[in-house]
């Protein structure tokens, strides 16, 4: 082997001084919007410590009540879209005006990537209706990682496992996706297709200046005029078990749909408790 | 190459300053490797923000700025690997047919080696920059990566005989380069 050859190719991948600078302030950029998160966390222990004499009223009288058995919290997050920021989304109880937090996102391929994180879990299991999961495990040295699409997902988790929230799940429209892609792409737009419910005079100013510039194109995105309007929609299950047996049910809906220009949305928020899922 | 007898972590003031010192140990080796996945700059660099940024966000303990750099090149590895299973890459790009000048000097290599080695499967460029480039052996490839010795033995062959007969099937002259592999 030529190694002197083969250093030479490696080595003009080497990155110039701008590109590193750049990445390095992308990457300050990301870890500073985390903080601030983090700092909003904060501010609301503020709020927190005010009603912990009500919490503790209230956690006296519960646990004097013969099925009073306190449920464990866990925060689910998703993010918005590839690379964006991420959303806690709250369950019915948790929201001042009892209405249940979702997000909305555009994505020509649609993915929703959400993380769970709390203490003491034992043991999370994803299942879905229509569409497919996998997780990505960011934990430790990364072993090897096999993300294959399941309809059912279940981990376990070691006695000492903390970092629930490095291992993220990702739902995809896998299917409808196929289904899209059947006839060469044919069910995309661009292909023949334009976005059948696109009228330009509703449009607010700034759609219109979006798409004058090009990023309100529709091109690329899947055309679901034809798509059966029940797969469109899915629900991810998700059973949380604590290390003391208690079991918590939530569930994300999912729905993917164009919008009025054609592109593809993303839509989830979280079931109010688990009335539906309880059913299942 | 061991982690053991690695340059030991010293302590730092404050998360930037880890941040930066790290950042400038590491980033070469992470891009290369990143690079050498994804072929070509732009999903280098989204991939090399990823594993930064995940380093900085779950801060493992290192041993040694060996063991560090090693658990970069793995999380880089994964990162770029989970990255080409995705079937909806968003980004269609192009592998870099060649790569910016500048850093060309005495053994500027000759642009059709470094299509050749862009039309590996990546799984086979990363093996032949850590073994030829970073001088890991084998078996630290392999203890990294956690794989057989035996399957980083063959891959590495295969990525040898894919490489030379690249460079065999290229019509512009290759021989030359050819016959030294």
């Amino acid at each position: 082997m030529d190694r002197e050859l083969l250093r030479a190719v490696f080595d003009k991948m080497t990155p110039d001084e701008e590109q590193k600078a750049r990445m390095k302030r992308n990457i300050l950029e990301r870890l500073d919007r985390r903080t601030a998160r983090d700092r909003t966390s904060v501010r609301r222990l503020g709020w927190a410590a005010s009603s912990v004499f009500v919490i503790l009223l209230a956690t006296l009288v519960i646990i004097h009540l013969p099925f009073g058995a306190a449920t464990p919290a866990y925060a689910i997050s998703v993010r918005a879209g590839d690379g964006g920021a991420l959303f806690t989304l709250m369950d019915g109880t948790g929201n001042r005006d009892g209405r249940v937090t979702s997000v909305r996102y555009v994505d020509p391929r649609p993915m929703l990537e959400f993380l769970i994180e709390g203490e003491d879990i034992a043991s999370i299991r994803l299942e879905t209706e229509n569409e497919y999961v996998y997780a990505v495990d960011w934990t430790k040295p990364p072993d090897e990682v096999n993300p294959r699409y399941v309809k059912m997902l279940a981990l376990k988790f070691e006695e000492d496992f903390r970092d629930y929230g490095q291992i993220w799940y990702r739902w995809v429209a896998w299917d409808m996706y196929q289904w899209a892609a059947e006839d060469n792409f044919s069910r995309f737009f661009g292909y023949g297709y334009e976005p059948t419910s696109f009228d330009y005079d509703s449009l607010t100013e700034q759609e219109k200046l979006e798409l004058a510039a090009g990023n309100g194109s529709a091109l690329g995105h899947m055309n679901l005029e034809d798509y059966p309007d029940h797969l469109k929609e899915d629900v991810i299950a998700i059973t949380i078990t604590d290390r003391q047996g208690r079991v918590t049910k939530q569930a994300i809906h999912v729905r993917v749909d164009n919008n009025r220009i054609g592109q593809t949305v993303v839509t989830a928020w979280l079931a109010d408790n688990d009335d539906e899922y309880a059913g299942q | 190459m061991s982690e053991e007898i690695g340059q030991p972590m010293k302590p730092v003031d404050s998360l930037e300053t880890a941040f930066s010192e790290l950042y400038e140990r590491h980033i070469d080796t992470v891009y290369r490797v990143c690079y050498a996945m994804m072929g070509n700059r732009p999903d280098a660099e989204d991939a090399v923000q990823s594993v930064f940024v995940k380093l900085m966000r779950s801060r493992p303990s290192f041993r040694s700025v060996e063991h560090e750099k090693a658990w970069l090149i793995t999380a880089a590895r994964n990162h770029c690997r989970d990255e080409h299973r995705r079937w909806w890459r968003k980004k269609v790009v192009k592998l870099d047919a060649g790569m910016p000048d500048g850093r060309q000097g005495v053994h500027a290599p000759r642009e059709d080696m470094t299509d050749c080695l862009l039309r590996l499967p990546p799984r086979h460029r990363l093996l032949l920059y850590l073994h030829y480039y970073e001088g890991y052996k084998l078996h630290e490839i392999a203890d990294m990566l956690g794989m057989n010795l035996n399957t980083v033995k063959t891959r590495l062959r295969d990525a040898r005989r894919r490489l030379k007969l690249e460079l065999e099937e290229d019509e512009d002259g290759q021989g030359a380069v050819a016959r030294r592999i």
